[in-house]
Formats: structure tokens, C-alpha cells, sequence
């Protein structure tokens, strides 16, 4: 009847699941009138049709059960951020902006505007600028392809009880890393460790980031943090926030590690990563990427000799020696110096590579803010060296090429050797000799016997 | 009076002990210094599994309690030399005489040469003379070089850091040539040695045995039994044992003792009894009316 007029909304609602229903004598389906009004017909931009629809959907007869469709699955709506945020005098998003009107569909239904790959699109509407990002994204590419598997808005937001991601208990910090390692709980980063191991995605479960989250501080960073939510991106694009030359500014936000990046900017690290050599070091070679573990480890020694392991696996590496004209042998100088041979030992206590060329700000010893700087020495030393109040350094520390650096050294370690082959040589020429003079005679007066 | 169970002093029990804390404290230092050099070796496990995770806390301490033992004992050493007439004399025979050269030839020669006579060594021998030299040599350069590398930071600012590695070289190479001369030189002739073999007791006993006086020393032997001779019978032996050189083991002193303790036991007795003699004869002087021709030497022996 209202068709006749109205032939375009009447077409649309003859494909919906409520024209479908109509048609198999359910007697409680909507038509027109029951959302429209008989006599005052409303138009269809108005709050009231969300309440037309509860009208049916918060009925526990009609829709029983706690599953999807059910009047209590719907409820939720109405403490939703699209309920509870107006605009105008409606609700931000109401039953429509979702489901469509006349020709609402199940989801289930492959055309339906909330089909899991259609979301996005619907979503969309209101969200352009979230699902512009999301669609450039791994995940997003991987949804319009219809993989089953990538996530869609809902999966992360929730449907009916949607919220804003940081007032939704649903969606704390905790609850997305458990849904983002749901799915990627057999995943391995790309790239091996500082130990040479492979990591697991799932490693972050073990990283003083997540433990921070479980003992309550909101601030510390879950997968979207560094990743990006929507964006969600790969470390290899180099616009991405966890990107080489990226990283260091994501980790070092104000709230979170601003002090640190203050001491890595200028160090001659940053210089390289700045530089763009894939070779110079940011964050994370040396603090891991999702097991960040704290640097307050128990076993202080352990800790000590990983440092150690670190930076010889590239300052002991020929290759990264050579392509990046690097100082030579500093870490076999060091394992055979005092320090090194403590530490090998087993001395917690004793200096290892970053005690005096420190850790974020390392800058070479020609650099006057450096701590291996002729000036700083003082300083430096004297952190473990109390009573060395005037440090006199007349030769290199690292004796790369002993002749060189250090000619004493050099050759009293020649007149050692020479001394010590010649000397003890002789003597076990003179004891193999007597041993068979003696042995000799020995025989001879036990023969007489 | 000539038996083979005659046993002859060769270390006093206060030279014993000096033998006994050196090389114990050597052996220490040893091991607590090599064992900083080179913290993975299969005996460095071994140590560690033994005495637990933390023993490389406890090697420098152990490294320097015995570094002061073996100065202590130095210092004492030549306060014995100094002051004690045995000492006098310990350290009169241990100088080098120019005899040593000759007696060094003609044992390259008998060693490695033609000659078949084996020189006659008297109370110490060159290969003896050497490892006393060795061992005081040693001591000053690792006690020197060891005492800057212990007060570091106090000698930094006066040597630098070129003088710290300086003697971190010397220290390590005057251990590895210490070590191997002890193992090489001394193990041998205290072990090794045919004559002496399986072990030279005098290190532990304090004398040698007619056996091994004849083989080792036959020179000292000889000076020993002149002397016998001409003051004559038992009377000399006290003056011979205040002059060092021998232990009569007599039958008849034995006896005195009235007791069938074990020989051991008896022996030790016995020396200290002797050491009491010897208290009592160092105030007198010593020397008896010996043959004019030794007594020039004996002189040097007696005092």
C-alpha cells in the first residue's frame, strides 16, 4: 500500500530479513507502520527509529537467549559510545547507520553492510579517516581479500557494546595484546636477536612492558602502541612508527623513555641511524623488540656478560669492523685486560664495555661530551675507582697493536719469551741429560752387583 | 762409623718451615693467579664446582693473603740470614763462587760433552745455586710488580697507565717463568732424580742419606768426614751439626732416650734435642782445631 508511493523503499524492504520473515506468517515482523507511525508518519532521520527497533529487539519472548540477535546481545546498545554520544537530538549511530533500514540483512548474509569484510565500508561512513589508515593495513588488505581470518572493527571494538578503546574494560591494554596474540601466538619476528635467537611474537608476555600492564600502569605500551592500531604496520615500511629511524622517537615519547632519547640523540649511534646506515644501532638491537627485558635483571654477572655478547657482535664482527671502518680488536683487548678477565671469571662488579663508554649516549673519545673524553676520564674512572684521583693515560687502553701503542709492553713480552723458551729449554735439556747419565750409572753399579 | 743408615742434616726445622710456607704460598699464588688468567680452563671448572659459584670472589683475596705470607717469609729469611750463624753460613755457601763456573763447565762437559768424570758437588751445586738465585729474583720482581698492581689506584697517578701495563706483562710473564722453572728445574731434582727418586725427604725430614750425600754431594761428604776425622770421634759431632752438616745417628744417643717409640718419632727427638746443643754451642765458639789445610774453609763452615 505505502509502496505505491514509496516504491524504492518498498523494493529495498522486499529483499530485507524482515520482509522475509513476513512472507513465512511470522506475525510479530515489522512493515511500515510499525516503525513509521500510521496516522503522524515520522520521517525516517529521527531518534525514535532506534526506539522502533528496540521496541521488537529488547523483547525476551521474541528474541530469547544470550547469542547474537538476542534482546539481550542488543541491550548492550544502550550503553554503547554510539548511544550514549548524541548528535543533535539522536544517538551518534543508531540501529540504521548500521544495519541499513528498509533492506536490513542478517549478517550472515554476504551483502549484508555488517558482513565482517562489508564492516570496514559501513564503519567507514562515520570513521573515514581510521578505515582510510586500516585499509592500507596488513590487516586490512588481508579482510577485503575476504581472508577469515583478518580481524575487522568489531573484532577489536566489540558490536553492540562498542566503546572508546580507552574506557572499555573490554579493550584495556591487557585485553588487545591477549586478542592480538590470540592470533599471532606462533608468530616469529622477522628478525633474530642480539644472541642470535629467533624471537616469538609472544616473547612481549615475558617484556617489563607487559608486566607493567599487569602490575596497573596504563601508560606502558601494548601492540598498538608501537605498531599502530589501525595502521598496524610492519617494521620494514620505513613511514612506520617501529621503522629504524622511527623507533627511537616512538619509544622515546614524553610519557615513556623522553630521558633516554635525550642521551641517544648525538650519541654516535644515533648519528649512524640518522645517517641511514642499516648498521648503527637503535633501540631495539640492544633492548630486544617484543621481550624487552628489564635491565634490573637479578643476576647482575649474567647481565654483565649479555652486555658483552652485544656489543662484540658487532664490534667483534669483521665485516661491520670493516664496512663501517670501526676501531679493530677492542673486544679481544678487553676480554684479556683485567676487567675482561674479571668479568670472564666470574666478578659482577667488574667494568664491562658500557661502565666506561656508557650505554645511550656512547660517542667516540674526540667528542668533548664523551665519557672516554681526556677530560671525563676523571669521572668516568673514578665511578669505580674512588682513589684514582689523577688519571694518567699516556698510552692507548685498547693495545690493538702492542708494538705501537705500547712498545714497553711490547718488548718486555719479547724478552720474556726469549728468556722463557732459552732458559726453561735448556734446563730440560740439562734434566733429560742427567736423567740418562744417572740412569745409566745406575744400571752399570747394579750390574757390578 | 761409614753406614748407610747415616743420615745427614740438611735442612734445620726452622728451615723446614721457611721451605714449607714458601711453597705453600707459592702453590696459592700459583693457582690464584693463573686462575684469573685464564678463567674457562678445565681446572678453573674444576675449582668452581668444588668451592662453589662464587669462588673468583674469593681468589684475590686468597691471591694476596698469600702474597704477604711468602714476603712475610722473605723478610723473615733474611732476618735468619742476617742474624743466625747458621743463617751466616747458609748464605756464605749459597753465593756464587767463581768455582761454580768451573764446576757448570765440567758438568756441560760430563752432560753433554766426553768427559765421563761427574764433578764432585760440594754443599750446593749450581743447578742449587740457581734455583736459590731464581727464587730470590722472582720474588722481588713478582712482590714489586704485584704490590703496584694491588695498590693501583694509588700508584696510577705516579706510573699511568702504560707503567699498570707494564707491570701486568712483567707480573704474568715472571709467573709463567717461575712456575715452569720450579716444575722443570726444582720437580726434577727433588722427584725425578734417580738419586733421590721417588722423593727427597730433606724437605720434610731435614736430612740426607748417605746415599744420596755420595751421589748428590760427595764433595760435602768429604769435608764432612775430614773434619770426622781429624777432631776426632763423637766429640766433633755437636760442632758439626752447630756448623750444619751432619746428624749423628748414633746408636748409643738412641738409647739415652730410653724409650721404643717409633723411629719417627725418635728421629725428631732427636733433632730437637740436637737444635737444643746447638742453642747452647752457638754462644761458644765453635770451631775446633782443625787440619791447617782446611781451615780456611772450615772456618766459613763453622761460624
Amino acid at each position: 500500500m505505502c509502496g505505491k508511493c514509496h516504491s524504492d523503499s518498498k523494493m529495498n524492504f522486499k529483499g530485507s530479513v524482515h520482509h522475509t520473515v513476513f512472507k513465512g506468517g511470522g506475525k510479530n515482523t515489522p512493515v511500515c507502520t510499525d516503525c513509521h507511525g500510521v496516522h503522524t508518519t515520522i520521517s525516517s532521520k529521527h531518534s525514535i527509529q532506534s526506539e522502533a527497533c528496540l521496541k521488537c529487539h529488547l523483547d525476551e519472548k521474541m528474541f530469547p537467549g544470550t547469542e547474537t540477535g538476542s534482546a539481550k546481545f542488543v541491550e548492550q546498545y544502550k550503553t554503547s559510545i554510539h548511544a550514549s554520544i548524541k548528535k543533535g537530538d539522536m544517538e551518534s549511530a543508531g540501529c540504521t547507520d548500521c544495519h541499513g533500514d528498509h533492506m536490513i540483512d542478517s549478517p550472515d548474509d554476504p551483502t549484508s553492510s555488517t558482513k565482517r569484510a562489508r564492516l570496514i565500508e559501513t564503519c567507514g561512513k562515520c570513521h573515514a579517516d581510521v578505515v582510510a589508515k586500516f585499509k592500507k593495513s596488513k590487516h586490512g588488505v588481508e579482510l577485503m581479500k575476504n581472508n577469515e581470518k583478518a580481524p575487522t572493527c568489531s573484532d577489536c571494538h566489540g558490536e553492540h557494546n562498542i566503546k572508546s578503546a580507552l574506557l572499555s574494560d573490554g579493550s584495556s591494554k591487557l585485553v588487545m595484546a591477549d586478542k592480538c596474540l590470540d592470533c599471532h601466538k606462533d608468530g616469529k619476528i622477522p628478525h633474530k636477536n642480539f644472541k642470535g635467537e629467533e624471537e616469538l611474537i609472544t616473547g612481549y608476555k615475558n617484556s617489563v612492558h607487559y608486566q607493567a600492564l599487569i602490575d596497573g600502569n596504563e601508560t606502558a605500551p601494548t601492540c598498538s602502541d608501537c605498531h599502530g592500531a589501525h595502521e598496524m604496520e610492519l617494521a620494514e615500511n620505513p613511514d612506520s612508527k617501529i621503522s629504524k629511524k622511527n623507533i627511537a622517537n616512538t619509544c622515546g615519547q614524553s610519557e615513556c623513555h623522553g630521558k633516554q632519547y635525550t642521551n641517544f640523540e648525538g650519541s654516535i649511534h644515533e648519528k649512524g641511524v640518522t645517517a641511514g646506515n642499516p648498521d648503527a644501532p637503535t633501540c631495539n638491537n640492544c633492548h630486544g623488540n617484543h621481550g624487552i627485558v628489564s635491565k634490573d635483571l637479578e643476576n647482575k654477572l649474567q647481565k654483565s656478560r649479555d652486555l658483552i655478547q652485544l656489543c662484540t657482535n658487532c664490534h667483534g664482527s669483521v665485516e661491520m669492523i670493516e664496512r663501517n671502518e670501526l676501531p679493530t680488536k677492542v673486544s679481544e683487548t678487553y676480554k684479556e685486560s683485567f676487567h675482561g678477565l674479571a668479568t670472564r671469571g666470574g666478578l659482577k662488579e667488574a667494568a664491562n664495555c658500557e661502565s666506561c663508554h656508557g650505554y645511550h649516549n656512547v660517542r667516540p673519545s674526540s667528542d668533548s661530551m664523551s665519557t672516554i673524553h681526556k677530560n671525563n676520564l676523571p669521572q668516568t674512572c673514578g665511578n669505580c675507582h674512588p682513589g684514582a684521583t689523577e688519571i694518567l693515560i699516556t698510552s692507548k687502553i685498547h693495545l690493538t697493536d702492542l708494538k705501537e701503542d705500547s712498545p714497553w709492553v711490547f718488548w718486555i713480552t719479547r724478552f720474556y719469551v726469549i728468556l722463557i723458551f732459552g732458559l726453561i729449554g735448556f734446563m730440560l735439556l740439562h734434566n733429560i741429560q742427567d736423567y740418562r747419565k744417572k740412569k745409566k750409572s745406575k744400571t752399570e753399579a747394579d750390574n757390578e752387583k | 762409623m761409614k753406614s748407610d743408615n747415616d743420615k745427614y742434616l740438611r735442612m734445620t726445622l726452622n728451615e723446614r718451615v721457611q721451605h714449607f710456607l714458601l711453597l705453600s704460598s707459592f702453590i696459592i699464588l700459583v693457582i690464584t693467579g693463573f686462575w684469573l688468567k685464564y678463567p674457562e680452563a678445565w681446572w678453573v671448572r674444576w675449582i668452581t664446582v668444588l668451592i662453589g659459584e662464587n669462588a673468583f670472589n674469593a681468589r684475590s683475596l686468597i691471591h694476596r693473603i698469600a702474597a704477604v705470607a711468602m714476603v712475610v717469609t722473605s723478610v723473615y729469611h733474611i732476618i735468619y740470614l742476617a742474624f743466625s750463624p747458621r743463617g751466616r753460613k747458609l748464605f756464605m755457601d749459597f753465593l756464587p763462587k767463581r768455582s761454580d763456573l768451573s764446576e757448570f763447565g765440567n758438568s756441560m762437559k760430563y752432560l753433554f760433552g766426553n768427559s765421563a768424570e761427574k764433578p764432585r758437588f760440594g754443599r750446593f751445586s749450581y743447578i742449587e745455586k740457581m734455583e736459590y738465585w731464581a727464587v730470590v729474583w722472582g720474588t722481588v720482581i713478582m712482590g714489586a710488580t704485584g704490590f703496584i698492581l694491588w695498590f693501583k689506584d694509588y700508584f696510577f697517578k705516579y706510573i699511568s697507565n702504560t707503567g699498570m701495563e707494564i707491570a701486568t706483562a712483567i707480573h704474568f710473564y715472571e709467573a709463567i717463568l717461575a712456575s715452569l722453572a720450579i716444575l722443570v728445574w726444582h720437580f726434577y731434582f727433588v722427584f725425578l732424580n734417580p738419586d733421590v727418586y721417588p722423593v727427597n725427604k730433606a724437605w720434610v725430614k731435614g736430612y740426607l742419606t748417605r746415599h744420596q750425600m755420595e751421589h748428590e754431594h760427595p764433595q760435602w761428604l768429604e769435608e764432612i768426614e775430614n773434619k770426622e776425622s781429624v777432631a776426632g770421634g763423637s766429640e766433633n759431632k755437636v760442632s758439626d751439626v752447630a756448623s750444619g752438616n751432619i746428624i749423628p745417628e748414633k746408636k748409643e744417643v738412641l738409647t739415652d732416650l730410653k724409650t721404643e717409640a717409633d723411629e719417627n718419632k725418635k728421629k725428631e727427638l732427636h733433632i730437637s734435642e740436637i737444635k737444643k746443643n746447638v742453642k747452647n754451642e752457638t754462644d761458644e765458639k765453635p770451631v775446633k782445631e782443625i787440619n791447617d789445610d782446611e781451615a780456611d774453609k772450615n772456618k766459613e763452615d763453622n761460624v
